[in-house]
Protein backbone atom coordinates (compact mmCIF):
# COMPACT_ATOMS: atom_id res chain seq x y z
CA UNK A 1 0.00 0.00 0.00
CA UNK A 2 2.92 2.26 1.23
CA UNK A 3 4.36 2.11 -2.18
CA UNK A 4 1.40 2.64 -4.13
CA UNK A 5 1.10 6.18 -2.20
CA UNK A 6 4.89 6.85 -3.05
CA UNK A 7 4.56 5.95 -6.67
CA UNK A 8 1.66 8.72 -6.65
CA UNK A 9 3.89 11.05 -4.62
CA UNK A 10 6.74 10.77 -7.03
CA UNK A 11 4.61 11.09 -10.37
CA UNK A 12 3.29 13.97 -8.12
CA UNK A 13 6.96 15.32 -8.29
CA UNK A 14 6.67 15.32 -11.99
CA UNK A 15 3.57 17.51 -11.80
CA UNK A 16 5.08 20.14 -9.78
CA UNK A 17 7.36 20.61 -12.28
CA UNK A 18 5.38 21.25 -15.06
CA UNK A 19 2.48 23.57 -12.79
CA UNK A 20 5.64 25.84 -12.02
CA UNK A 21 6.22 25.61 -15.63
CA UNK A 22 2.65 26.36 -17.01
CA UNK A 23 2.91 29.72 -14.67
CA UNK A 24 6.27 30.86 -15.55
CA UNK A 25 5.42 30.63 -18.91
CA UNK A 26 1.65 32.40 -18.45
CA UNK A 27 3.18 35.10 -16.46
CA UNK A 28 6.12 35.61 -19.29
CA UNK A 29 3.52 35.59 -22.39
CA UNK A 30 1.40 37.99 -20.69
CA UNK A 31 4.12 40.19 -19.95
CA UNK A 32 5.28 40.43 -23.36
CA UNK A 33 1.63 41.23 -24.74
CA UNK A 34 2.24 43.96 -21.86
CA UNK A 35 5.44 45.27 -23.24
CA UNK A 36 4.47 44.45 -26.78
CA UNK A 37 1.83 46.60 -27.03
CA UNK A 38 3.54 49.62 -25.65
CA UNK A 39 6.51 49.24 -26.18
CA UNK A 40 6.58 47.75 -30.15
CA UNK A 41 3.31 49.10 -30.71
CA UNK A 42 2.71 45.55 -32.06
CA UNK A 43 -0.17 43.21 -30.29
CA UNK A 44 0.47 39.71 -30.28
CA UNK A 45 -2.46 37.65 -31.92
CA UNK A 46 -1.25 34.15 -29.64
CA UNK A 47 -0.61 35.52 -26.31
CA UNK A 48 -3.78 35.90 -24.78
CA UNK A 49 -4.83 32.34 -26.48
CA UNK A 50 -1.73 30.60 -25.34
CA UNK A 51 -2.06 31.71 -21.54
CA UNK A 52 -6.02 30.63 -21.13
CA UNK A 53 -5.06 27.25 -22.02
CA UNK A 54 -1.72 26.91 -19.98
CA UNK A 55 -4.80 27.94 -17.60
CA UNK A 56 -6.96 25.63 -17.83
CA UNK A 57 -4.04 22.98 -17.65
CA UNK A 58 -3.16 24.67 -14.72
CA UNK A 59 -6.37 24.61 -12.89
CA UNK A 60 -6.46 20.45 -13.62
CA UNK A 61 -3.34 19.51 -12.79
CA UNK A 62 -3.00 22.17 -9.69
CA UNK A 63 -6.39 20.54 -8.40
CA UNK A 64 -4.86 17.11 -8.39
CA UNK A 65 -2.15 18.12 -6.09
CA UNK A 66 -4.73 20.25 -3.98
CA UNK A 67 -6.80 17.39 -3.22
CA UNK A 68 -3.31 15.63 -1.98
CA UNK A 69 -2.94 18.60 0.26
CA UNK A 70 -6.19 18.28 1.55
CA UNK A 71 -6.38 22.13 0.36
CA UNK A 72 -10.05 21.46 -1.51
CA UNK A 73 -12.51 22.23 1.28
CA UNK A 74 -15.95 21.40 2.35
CA UNK A 75 -17.79 21.37 5.13
CA UNK A 76 -15.72 18.99 7.92
CA UNK A 77 -17.43 20.03 10.93
CA UNK A 78 -20.73 18.19 10.98
CA UNK A 79 -18.99 14.60 9.86
CA UNK A 80 -16.43 15.23 12.75
CA UNK A 81 -19.33 15.41 15.25
CA UNK A 82 -20.55 11.96 14.34
CA UNK A 83 -19.49 9.26 16.31
CA UNK A 84 -16.20 7.77 15.39
CA UNK A 85 -17.25 4.94 13.37
CA UNK A 86 -19.62 6.75 12.00
CA UNK A 87 -17.27 9.48 10.97
CA UNK A 88 -15.31 6.78 9.20
CA UNK A 89 -17.69 4.92 7.12
CA UNK A 90 -18.69 8.45 5.96
CA UNK A 91 -15.33 9.41 4.95
CA UNK A 92 -14.93 6.51 3.29
CA UNK A 93 -18.26 6.26 1.27
CA UNK A 94 -17.95 9.76 -0.01
CA UNK A 95 -14.14 9.06 -1.25
CA UNK A 96 -15.72 5.91 -3.53
CA UNK A 97 -18.07 8.72 -4.53
CA UNK A 98 -15.79 10.87 -5.13
CA UNK A 99 -13.84 8.65 -7.27
CA UNK A 100 -17.09 7.26 -9.67
CA UNK A 101 -17.94 11.08 -10.03
CA UNK A 102 -13.68 12.32 -11.27
CA UNK A 103 -14.14 9.29 -13.39
CA UNK A 104 -17.30 10.01 -15.18
CA UNK A 105 -15.93 13.03 -15.67
CA UNK A 106 -12.58 11.52 -17.38
CA UNK A 107 -14.81 9.38 -19.46
CA UNK A 108 -16.44 12.02 -20.59
CA UNK A 109 -13.47 14.75 -21.04
CA UNK A 110 -11.66 11.87 -23.22
CA UNK A 111 -14.59 11.88 -25.70
CA UNK A 112 -14.95 15.69 -25.68
CA UNK A 113 -11.26 15.84 -26.17
CA UNK A 114 -11.85 13.21 -28.92
CA UNK A 115 -13.93 15.22 -30.66
CA UNK A 116 -12.22 18.29 -30.53
CA UNK A 117 -9.47 16.74 -32.57
CA UNK A 118 -10.73 17.83 -35.38
CA UNK A 119 -11.39 21.74 -34.86
CA UNK A 120 -8.65 24.11 -34.71
CA UNK A 121 -7.85 27.15 -31.92
CA UNK A 122 -8.89 30.48 -33.31
CA UNK A 123 -5.55 32.35 -32.85
CA UNK A 124 -2.71 29.74 -32.67
CA UNK A 125 -4.51 27.34 -35.09
CA UNK A 126 -3.72 24.15 -33.07
CA UNK A 127 -6.00 21.34 -32.67
CA UNK A 128 -8.55 22.66 -29.80
CA UNK A 129 -7.40 19.05 -28.58
CA UNK A 130 -4.25 20.13 -27.06
CA UNK A 131 -5.92 22.83 -24.57
CA UNK A 132 -9.03 19.99 -23.77
CA UNK A 133 -6.78 16.93 -23.41
CA UNK A 134 -5.63 18.65 -19.91
CA UNK A 135 -8.86 18.14 -18.27
CA UNK A 136 -8.43 14.53 -18.70
CA UNK A 137 -5.14 14.10 -17.78
CA UNK A 138 -6.51 16.48 -14.56
CA UNK A 139 -8.95 13.86 -13.77
CA UNK A 140 -7.00 11.20 -13.91
CA UNK A 141 -4.19 12.32 -11.54
CA UNK A 142 -7.21 13.69 -9.05
CA UNK A 143 -8.03 10.02 -9.13
CA UNK A 144 -4.70 8.83 -8.27
CA UNK A 145 -4.04 11.42 -5.51
CA UNK A 146 -7.91 10.84 -3.87
CA UNK A 147 -6.68 7.20 -3.73
CA UNK A 148 -3.58 8.10 -2.19
CA UNK A 149 -5.03 10.58 0.35
CA UNK A 150 -7.62 7.59 1.04
CA UNK A 151 -4.50 4.85 1.68
CA UNK A 152 -2.61 7.33 3.83
CA UNK A 153 -5.77 7.74 6.32
CA UNK A 154 -6.55 3.93 5.96
CA UNK A 155 -2.62 3.11 7.21
CA UNK A 156 -3.08 5.74 10.16
CA UNK A 157 -6.25 3.88 11.34
CA UNK A 158 -4.30 1.06 11.65
CA UNK B 1 -34.06 17.98 -12.02
CA UNK B 2 -34.03 21.31 -10.16
CA UNK B 3 -34.83 19.34 -6.64
CA UNK B 4 -32.31 16.78 -7.46
CA UNK B 5 -29.56 19.62 -7.75
CA UNK B 6 -30.74 21.39 -4.72
CA UNK B 7 -30.68 18.10 -2.25
CA UNK B 8 -27.90 16.66 -3.80
CA UNK B 9 -25.96 19.79 -3.44
CA UNK B 10 -26.96 20.06 0.08
CA UNK B 11 -26.67 16.71 0.88
CA UNK B 12 -22.90 16.01 -0.16
CA UNK B 13 -22.11 19.51 0.96
CA UNK B 14 -22.88 18.27 4.54
CA UNK B 15 -20.89 14.86 4.58
CA UNK B 16 -17.70 16.68 3.36
CA UNK B 17 -17.56 16.39 0.22
CA UNK B 18 -15.03 19.83 -1.14
CA UNK B 19 -17.57 22.16 -2.18
CA UNK B 20 -16.09 22.21 -5.85
CA UNK B 21 -16.71 18.35 -6.50
CA UNK B 22 -20.42 18.90 -4.57
CA UNK B 23 -21.32 21.29 -7.17
CA UNK B 24 -20.36 18.90 -10.01
CA UNK B 25 -21.66 15.33 -8.40
CA UNK B 26 -25.03 16.98 -7.69
CA UNK B 27 -25.31 18.36 -11.74
CA UNK B 28 -23.93 15.01 -13.06
CA UNK B 29 -26.52 13.24 -10.70
CA UNK B 30 -29.95 15.50 -11.44
CA UNK B 31 -28.65 15.16 -15.41
CA UNK B 32 -28.40 11.49 -15.26
CA UNK B 33 -31.48 11.22 -13.50
CA UNK B 34 -33.92 13.05 -15.14
CA UNK B 35 -32.15 14.47 -18.22
CA UNK B 36 -32.03 13.76 -21.78
CA UNK B 37 -28.40 15.88 -22.01
CA UNK B 38 -25.21 14.17 -22.81
CA UNK B 39 -22.83 14.30 -19.97
CA UNK B 40 -20.23 15.78 -22.40
CA UNK B 41 -21.80 19.22 -21.62
CA UNK B 42 -19.54 18.66 -17.96
CA UNK B 43 -16.16 18.95 -19.25
CA UNK B 44 -17.43 21.35 -21.98
CA UNK B 45 -18.86 23.82 -19.08
CA UNK B 46 -16.00 23.10 -17.17
CA UNK B 47 -13.53 24.37 -20.18
CA UNK B 48 -15.40 27.09 -20.96
CA UNK B 49 -15.84 28.75 -17.88
CA UNK B 50 -11.95 28.28 -16.75
CA UNK B 51 -10.87 29.31 -20.15
CA UNK B 52 -11.27 33.53 -19.78
CA UNK B 53 -8.86 36.11 -19.71
CA UNK B 54 -10.77 38.20 -16.64
CA UNK B 55 -10.05 35.33 -14.26
CA UNK B 56 -6.40 34.94 -15.22
CA UNK B 57 -6.31 37.98 -12.73
CA UNK B 58 -6.53 35.60 -9.97
CA UNK B 59 -3.41 33.37 -10.73
CA UNK B 60 -1.04 36.73 -11.15
CA UNK B 61 -2.70 38.22 -8.03
CA UNK B 62 -2.16 35.53 -6.09
CA UNK B 63 1.67 35.21 -7.20
CA UNK B 64 2.50 38.62 -6.84
CA UNK B 65 0.99 38.52 -3.12
CA UNK B 66 2.98 35.59 -2.39
CA UNK B 67 6.22 37.05 -4.13
CA UNK B 68 5.49 40.32 -2.01
CA UNK B 69 5.27 38.47 1.36
CA UNK B 70 7.74 35.69 1.45
CA UNK B 71 10.07 38.91 0.05
CA UNK B 72 10.32 40.37 3.54
CA UNK B 73 7.30 43.28 2.66
CA UNK B 74 5.32 42.44 5.70
CA UNK B 75 8.15 43.43 7.91
CA UNK B 76 8.67 46.56 6.24
CA UNK B 77 5.09 47.34 6.18
CA UNK B 78 4.97 46.50 9.75
CA UNK B 79 8.03 49.00 10.74
CA UNK B 80 6.38 51.40 8.81
CA UNK B 81 3.12 51.80 10.28
CA UNK B 82 4.71 51.67 13.78
CA UNK B 83 6.80 54.47 13.17
CA UNK B 84 3.70 56.55 12.67
CA UNK B 85 1.06 54.86 14.46
CA UNK B 86 3.17 52.84 17.37
CA UNK B 87 2.97 55.78 19.98
CA UNK B 88 -0.66 56.16 20.45
CA UNK B 89 -2.38 53.97 22.86
CA UNK B 90 -2.99 50.17 21.60
CA UNK B 91 -0.27 51.36 19.09
CA UNK B 92 0.27 47.71 17.75
CA UNK B 93 -2.84 46.85 17.35
CA UNK B 94 -3.62 49.92 15.64
CA UNK B 95 -0.97 49.21 13.54
CA UNK B 96 -1.83 45.55 12.99
CA UNK B 97 -5.15 47.32 11.15
CA UNK B 98 -3.30 49.64 9.41
CA UNK B 99 -0.48 46.79 8.25
CA UNK B 100 -3.51 45.09 7.15
CA UNK B 101 -4.92 48.05 4.89
CA UNK B 102 -1.20 47.95 2.91
CA UNK B 103 -1.42 44.27 2.55
CA UNK B 104 -4.69 44.00 1.55
CA UNK B 105 -3.64 46.55 -1.63
CA UNK B 106 -1.01 43.91 -2.58
CA UNK B 107 -3.14 40.83 -1.68
CA UNK B 108 -6.52 40.08 -3.11
CA UNK B 109 -7.71 37.63 0.02
CA UNK B 110 -8.04 37.56 3.86
CA UNK B 111 -6.70 34.07 4.82
CA UNK B 112 -3.21 35.22 3.13
CA UNK B 113 -3.77 39.06 4.83
CA UNK B 114 -4.52 37.11 8.70
CA UNK B 115 -1.36 35.07 8.04
CA UNK B 116 0.76 37.10 6.73
CA UNK B 117 0.24 39.71 9.00
CA UNK B 118 -0.86 37.19 12.36
CA UNK B 119 2.77 35.56 12.22
CA UNK B 120 4.55 38.95 12.76
CA UNK B 121 2.20 40.94 14.74
CA UNK B 122 0.43 38.21 17.70
CA UNK B 123 3.81 37.79 19.15
CA UNK B 124 5.19 41.44 19.17
CA UNK B 125 2.06 42.46 20.91
CA UNK B 126 2.08 39.42 23.53
CA UNK B 127 5.60 40.40 24.01
CA UNK B 128 4.17 44.30 24.94
CA UNK B 129 1.75 42.77 27.29
CA UNK B 130 -1.37 42.47 25.02
CA UNK B 131 -3.93 40.16 26.02
CA UNK B 132 -2.86 37.60 23.47
CA UNK B 133 -6.93 36.64 22.66
CA UNK B 134 -7.13 40.79 22.34
CA UNK B 135 -4.07 40.45 19.73
CA UNK B 136 -5.62 37.29 17.66
CA UNK B 137 -9.21 38.69 17.90
CA UNK B 138 -7.68 42.09 15.82
CA UNK B 139 -5.94 40.13 13.45
CA UNK B 140 -8.82 38.45 12.50
CA UNK B 141 -11.16 41.68 12.42
CA UNK B 142 -8.89 43.27 9.85
CA UNK B 143 -7.64 40.29 8.35
CA UNK B 144 -10.92 40.74 6.39
CA UNK B 145 -9.82 44.19 4.79
CA UNK B 146 -7.97 41.66 2.43
CA UNK B 147 -10.77 41.15 0.16
CA UNK B 148 -12.22 44.71 0.74
CA UNK B 149 -9.27 47.11 -0.33
CA UNK B 150 -8.24 46.20 -3.97
CA UNK B 151 -7.01 44.19 -5.63
CA UNK B 152 -9.51 41.89 -4.35
CA UNK B 153 -10.52 38.08 -5.67
CA UNK B 154 -13.96 37.71 -4.71
CA UNK B 155 -14.24 41.56 -6.52
CA UNK B 156 -12.54 40.14 -10.29
CA UNK B 157 -14.99 37.01 -9.87
CA UNK B 158 -18.01 39.44 -8.99
CA UNK B 159 -17.32 41.13 -11.83
CA UNK B 160 -16.88 38.16 -14.16
CA UNK B 161 -19.88 36.35 -13.17
CA UNK B 162 -22.02 39.51 -13.24
CA UNK B 163 -20.36 41.05 -16.35
CA UNK B 164 -19.67 44.06 -14.59
CA UNK B 165 -16.11 45.81 -14.75
CA UNK B 166 -13.65 44.30 -12.52
CA UNK B 167 -11.74 47.70 -12.50
CA UNK B 168 -15.10 49.78 -10.79
CA UNK B 169 -15.18 47.29 -8.68
CA UNK B 170 -11.59 47.73 -7.19
CA UNK B 171 -12.45 51.42 -7.10
CA UNK B 172 -16.01 51.21 -5.52
CA UNK B 173 -13.92 49.02 -2.72
CA UNK B 174 -11.60 51.72 -1.31
CA UNK B 175 -14.25 54.29 0.48
CA UNK B 176 -15.97 51.38 2.23
CA UNK B 177 -12.21 49.48 2.95
CA UNK B 178 -11.30 52.97 4.64
CA UNK B 179 -14.72 53.07 6.30
CA UNK B 180 -14.03 49.41 7.81
CA UNK B 181 -10.41 49.93 8.79
CA UNK B 182 -11.06 53.56 10.59
CA UNK B 183 -13.63 51.95 12.51
CA UNK B 184 -11.45 48.97 13.38
CA UNK B 185 -8.79 51.03 14.51
CA UNK B 186 -11.45 53.25 16.87
CA UNK B 187 -12.62 50.31 18.58
CA UNK B 188 -9.05 48.72 19.25
CA UNK B 189 -8.28 52.31 20.64
CA UNK B 190 -11.05 52.26 22.91
CA UNK B 191 -10.10 48.71 23.93
CA UNK B 192 -7.20 49.08 24.86
CA UNK B 193 -7.34 52.30 26.44
CA UNK B 194 -10.06 50.21 28.77
CA UNK B 195 -7.76 47.21 29.02
CA UNK B 196 -4.51 49.79 29.51
CA UNK B 197 -2.77 48.36 26.44
CA UNK B 198 0.00 50.90 25.60
CA UNK B 199 1.84 52.35 23.25
CA UNK B 200 5.24 51.86 21.86
CA UNK B 201 7.92 54.79 22.55
CA UNK B 202 7.91 57.76 19.92
CA UNK B 203 9.52 57.69 17.30
CA UNK B 204 11.77 60.51 15.42
CA UNK B 205 10.54 62.11 12.18
CA UNK B 206 13.91 60.70 11.03
CA UNK B 207 13.07 56.93 11.78
CA UNK B 208 9.43 57.69 10.20
CA UNK B 209 11.24 58.76 6.70
CA UNK B 210 13.75 55.85 7.02
CA UNK B 211 10.77 53.14 7.33
CA UNK B 212 9.23 54.77 4.59
CA UNK B 213 11.58 54.56 2.37
CA UNK B 214 12.53 51.36 3.18
CA UNK B 215 8.32 50.11 2.37
CA UNK B 216 8.08 52.60 -0.39
CA UNK B 217 8.25 50.28 -2.79
CA UNK B 218 5.84 48.09 -1.22
CA UNK B 219 3.47 51.12 -1.04
CA UNK B 220 4.53 51.75 -4.59
CA UNK B 221 2.69 48.55 -5.82
CA UNK B 222 -1.10 49.62 -5.36
CA UNK B 223 -0.14 53.06 -7.21
CA UNK B 224 0.62 50.90 -10.34
CA UNK B 225 -1.85 47.98 -10.38
CA UNK B 226 -4.60 50.67 -9.48
CA UNK B 227 -3.28 53.88 -11.56
CA UNK B 228 -2.24 51.09 -14.80
CA UNK B 229 -5.95 50.08 -14.82
CA UNK B 230 -7.39 53.24 -14.49
CA UNK B 231 -5.55 54.72 -16.41
CA UNK B 232 -6.14 52.64 -19.56
CA UNK B 233 -2.70 51.20 -19.95
CA UNK B 234 -3.42 47.99 -18.86
CA UNK B 235 -6.30 45.21 -18.32
CA UNK B 236 -6.65 44.26 -14.83
CA UNK B 237 -4.95 40.72 -15.75
CA UNK B 238 -2.08 42.67 -17.24
CA UNK B 239 -1.88 44.79 -14.30
CA UNK B 240 -1.70 41.73 -12.23
CA UNK B 241 1.54 40.15 -14.56
CA UNK B 242 3.05 43.92 -14.12
CA UNK B 243 2.50 42.83 -10.25
CA UNK B 244 3.98 39.45 -10.36
CA UNK B 245 7.01 41.17 -12.20
CA UNK B 246 7.78 43.93 -9.62
CA UNK B 247 6.91 41.91 -6.66
CA UNK B 248 9.62 39.44 -8.15
CA UNK B 249 11.96 41.60 -9.16
CA UNK B 250 11.84 43.57 -5.94
CA UNK B 251 12.16 40.53 -3.43
CA UNK B 252 15.02 38.72 -6.02
CA UNK B 253 17.35 41.90 -6.48
CA UNK B 254 16.12 44.48 -3.52
CA UNK B 255 15.03 43.48 -0.79
CA UNK B 256 16.83 39.84 -1.34
CA UNK B 257 14.84 38.00 0.96
CA UNK B 258 13.90 35.53 -2.04
CA UNK B 259 16.25 33.04 -3.71
CA UNK B 260 15.65 32.10 -6.93
CA UNK B 261 15.18 28.24 -5.72
CA UNK B 262 12.71 29.74 -3.27
CA UNK B 263 10.82 30.52 -6.56
CA UNK B 264 9.89 26.68 -7.22
CA UNK B 265 7.69 26.86 -4.31
CA UNK B 266 6.12 29.86 -4.25
CA UNK B 267 5.14 29.30 -7.68
CA UNK B 268 3.61 25.88 -6.49
CA UNK B 269 1.79 27.15 -3.81
CA UNK B 270 0.06 30.20 -6.06
CA UNK B 271 -1.06 27.28 -8.32
CA UNK B 272 -2.56 25.14 -5.82
CA UNK B 273 -4.15 28.02 -4.41
CA UNK B 274 -6.05 29.25 -7.34
CA UNK B 275 -6.54 25.73 -8.59
CA UNK B 276 -8.83 25.58 -5.16
CA UNK B 277 -10.41 28.22 -6.75
CA UNK B 278 -11.01 27.89 -10.38
CA UNK B 279 -11.68 24.25 -9.54
CA UNK B 280 -15.04 25.78 -7.76
CA UNK B 281 -15.29 27.33 -10.68
CA UNK B 282 -15.17 25.22 -13.66
CA UNK B 283 -18.15 22.92 -11.38
CA UNK B 284 -20.05 25.78 -10.61
CA UNK B 285 -20.28 26.34 -14.60
CA UNK B 286 -22.19 23.04 -14.77
CA UNK B 287 -24.17 23.93 -11.76
CA UNK B 288 -25.11 27.36 -13.14
CA UNK B 289 -25.94 25.83 -16.59
CA UNK B 290 -28.47 23.24 -14.89
CA UNK B 291 -30.11 25.80 -12.63
CA UNK B 292 -30.36 28.35 -15.89
CA UNK B 293 -32.02 25.55 -17.57
CA UNK B 294 -34.45 24.73 -15.18
CA UNK B 295 -34.96 28.73 -14.57
CA UNK B 296 -34.44 28.26 -11.04
CA UNK B 297 -32.83 31.49 -10.44
CA UNK B 298 -36.18 33.26 -11.65
CA UNK B 299 -38.00 30.83 -9.05
CA UNK B 300 -35.64 32.03 -6.01
CA UNK B 301 -36.30 35.59 -7.71
CA UNK B 302 -40.19 35.44 -7.48
CA UNK B 303 -39.85 33.99 -4.12
CA UNK B 304 -37.83 36.52 -2.73
CA UNK B 305 -39.75 39.29 -3.93
CA UNK B 306 -42.91 38.24 -2.92
CA UNK B 307 -41.42 38.25 0.74
CA UNK B 308 -39.72 41.69 0.41
CA UNK B 309 -42.68 42.72 -1.36
CA UNK B 310 -40.57 44.45 -3.88
CA UNK B 311 -38.85 46.99 -1.51
CA UNK B 312 -35.19 46.94 -2.29
CA UNK B 313 -34.35 48.22 1.41
CA UNK B 314 -36.11 44.77 2.85
CA UNK B 315 -34.44 42.59 -0.10
CA UNK B 316 -30.68 43.85 0.88
CA UNK B 317 -31.54 42.90 4.69
CA UNK B 318 -32.48 39.69 3.83
CA UNK B 319 -29.46 39.85 1.66
CA UNK B 320 -27.71 40.94 4.86
CA UNK B 321 -28.81 37.84 6.96
CA UNK B 322 -28.28 35.37 4.80
CA UNK B 323 -24.59 36.13 3.62
CA UNK B 324 -23.57 36.56 6.84
CA UNK B 325 -24.73 33.25 7.75
CA UNK B 326 -23.31 31.80 4.35
CA UNK B 327 -20.12 33.58 4.91
CA UNK B 328 -19.29 31.51 8.24
CA UNK B 329 -19.33 28.51 6.26
CA UNK B 330 -17.92 28.90 2.95
CA UNK B 331 -14.74 31.06 1.98
CA UNK B 332 -15.76 34.11 0.52
CA UNK B 333 -14.71 33.12 -3.26
CA UNK B 334 -16.62 30.07 -3.31
CA UNK B 335 -19.87 31.78 -1.98
CA UNK B 336 -19.62 34.69 -3.96
CA UNK B 337 -19.27 31.92 -7.33
CA UNK B 338 -22.13 30.21 -6.11
CA UNK B 339 -24.59 32.94 -4.81
CA UNK B 340 -23.74 35.70 -7.46
CA UNK B 341 -25.71 34.20 -10.35
CA UNK B 342 -29.01 33.46 -8.13
CA UNK B 343 -28.88 36.91 -6.37
CA UNK B 344 -27.37 39.53 -8.58
CA UNK B 345 -30.76 39.46 -11.05
CA UNK B 346 -32.53 40.07 -8.35
CA UNK B 347 -31.30 43.35 -7.63
CA UNK B 348 -31.19 44.23 -10.80
CA UNK B 349 -34.63 43.51 -11.15
CA UNK B 350 -35.19 45.76 -7.81
CA UNK B 351 -33.00 48.34 -9.62
CA UNK B 352 -29.54 48.14 -7.30
CA UNK B 353 -26.73 49.64 -8.67
CA UNK B 354 -24.37 46.45 -10.05
CA UNK B 355 -21.13 47.71 -8.38
CA UNK B 356 -22.94 48.58 -4.89
CA UNK B 357 -24.12 45.11 -4.92
CA UNK B 358 -21.25 43.52 -5.42
CA UNK B 359 -19.55 45.39 -3.14
CA UNK B 360 -22.54 44.77 -0.39
CA UNK B 361 -21.71 41.10 -1.11
CA UNK B 362 -18.11 41.23 -0.36
CA UNK B 363 -18.32 43.14 2.94
CA UNK B 364 -20.58 40.99 4.32
CA UNK B 365 -18.94 37.32 3.12
CA UNK B 366 -15.68 39.19 4.37
CA UNK B 367 -17.67 39.46 7.87
CA UNK B 368 -19.01 35.88 7.83
CA UNK B 369 -15.52 34.92 7.54
CA UNK B 370 -14.67 36.39 11.27
CA UNK B 371 -18.42 35.41 12.59
CA UNK B 372 -17.86 32.61 15.14
CA UNK B 373 -18.24 29.86 15.06
CA UNK B 374 -16.91 28.73 11.80
CA UNK B 375 -15.57 31.86 10.14
CA UNK B 376 -12.41 30.56 8.19
CA UNK B 377 -10.18 33.39 9.52
CA UNK B 378 -10.73 32.79 13.17
CA UNK B 379 -9.12 29.33 12.54
CA UNK B 380 -6.23 30.82 11.01
CA UNK B 381 -5.57 33.46 13.45
CA UNK B 382 -6.26 30.59 16.81
CA UNK B 383 -3.87 28.08 14.93
CA UNK B 384 -1.12 31.56 14.80
CA UNK B 385 -1.91 32.38 18.26
CA UNK B 386 -2.32 29.33 19.60
CA UNK B 387 -5.50 29.33 21.41
CA UNK B 388 -9.52 28.84 21.02
CA UNK B 389 -11.74 30.39 19.22
CA UNK B 390 -13.98 30.59 22.26
CA UNK B 391 -11.47 32.36 24.31
CA UNK B 392 -10.77 35.06 21.62
CA UNK B 393 -15.01 34.92 20.93
CA UNK B 394 -14.74 37.62 23.89
CA UNK B 395 -12.50 40.52 22.69
CA UNK B 396 -13.97 39.41 18.89
CA UNK B 397 -17.43 40.81 20.15
CA UNK B 398 -16.94 44.49 19.68
CA UNK B 399 -15.44 44.34 16.80
CA UNK B 400 -17.83 42.49 15.14
CA UNK B 401 -20.76 44.74 16.27
CA UNK B 402 -18.70 47.38 15.15
CA UNK B 403 -18.30 45.32 11.56
CA UNK B 404 -21.86 44.86 11.28
CA UNK B 405 -23.16 48.48 11.90
CA UNK B 406 -20.54 48.91 8.80
CA UNK B 407 -22.23 46.70 6.72
CA UNK B 408 -25.59 48.18 7.40
CA UNK B 409 -23.84 51.86 6.70
CA UNK B 410 -22.71 50.44 3.21
CA UNK B 411 -25.67 48.78 2.48
CA UNK B 412 -27.99 51.63 3.08
CA UNK B 413 -25.93 54.14 2.04
CA UNK B 414 -24.77 53.73 -1.72
CA UNK B 415 -22.87 56.79 -2.12
CA UNK B 416 -20.37 55.42 -0.02
CA UNK B 417 -19.69 52.63 -2.32
CA UNK B 418 -20.32 54.75 -5.37
CA UNK B 419 -19.25 58.32 -4.89
CA UNK B 420 -15.56 57.31 -6.17
CA UNK B 421 -16.03 55.93 -9.16
CA UNK B 422 -18.46 58.32 -10.08
CA UNK B 423 -16.49 60.85 -8.91
CA UNK B 424 -13.54 59.16 -11.01
CA UNK B 425 -15.87 58.68 -14.06
CA UNK B 426 -15.78 55.36 -14.18
CA UNK B 427 -19.88 54.92 -13.80
CA UNK B 428 -22.18 57.76 -14.20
Amino acid sequence: MNTIVKGIDQLNRLVIWIIVLLLGVMSAVIFMQVIFRYVFHAALPWSEELARYLMVWSTFLGASLGIRRRALIGMEVLVKALPKLATRITLELVTVFQIIFLAVVLFYSIKMTMVANSQVSAAMLIPMSWAYVGIPIGMFLMILNTIAVALERWEGVK
Amino acid sequence: MGTILLVGLGVLFLVNLPIAFALGASSTLAMLIQGNVSLMIIPQRMFAAVDSFPLMAIPFFVLAGNLMGDGGISRRLIAFASSIMGRVTGGLAIVTVATCMFFAAISGSSAATAAAIGTLLIPAMVKRNYDLNFAAATVAASGELGVIIPPSIPMVLFGVMAGQSIGTMFIAGFIPGFLIAGSLMATAYFISKKKGFVGTEKSSLKQITATFKDAMLALLMPVIILGGIYGGIFTPTEAAVVAVFYGGVIGLFVYREIKISDLKKIFTESTITTATIMIIIANASTFGWIMTREQIPVKIAEAFLSISGGSPALFLLLVNILLLFIGTMFETSAAIIILTPLLFPISQSLGIDPIHFGIIMIVNLAVGMVTPPLGINLFITCNIAKTSIEDLTRYLVPYLLVLIADIFIITYIPQITLWLPQFMGAIK
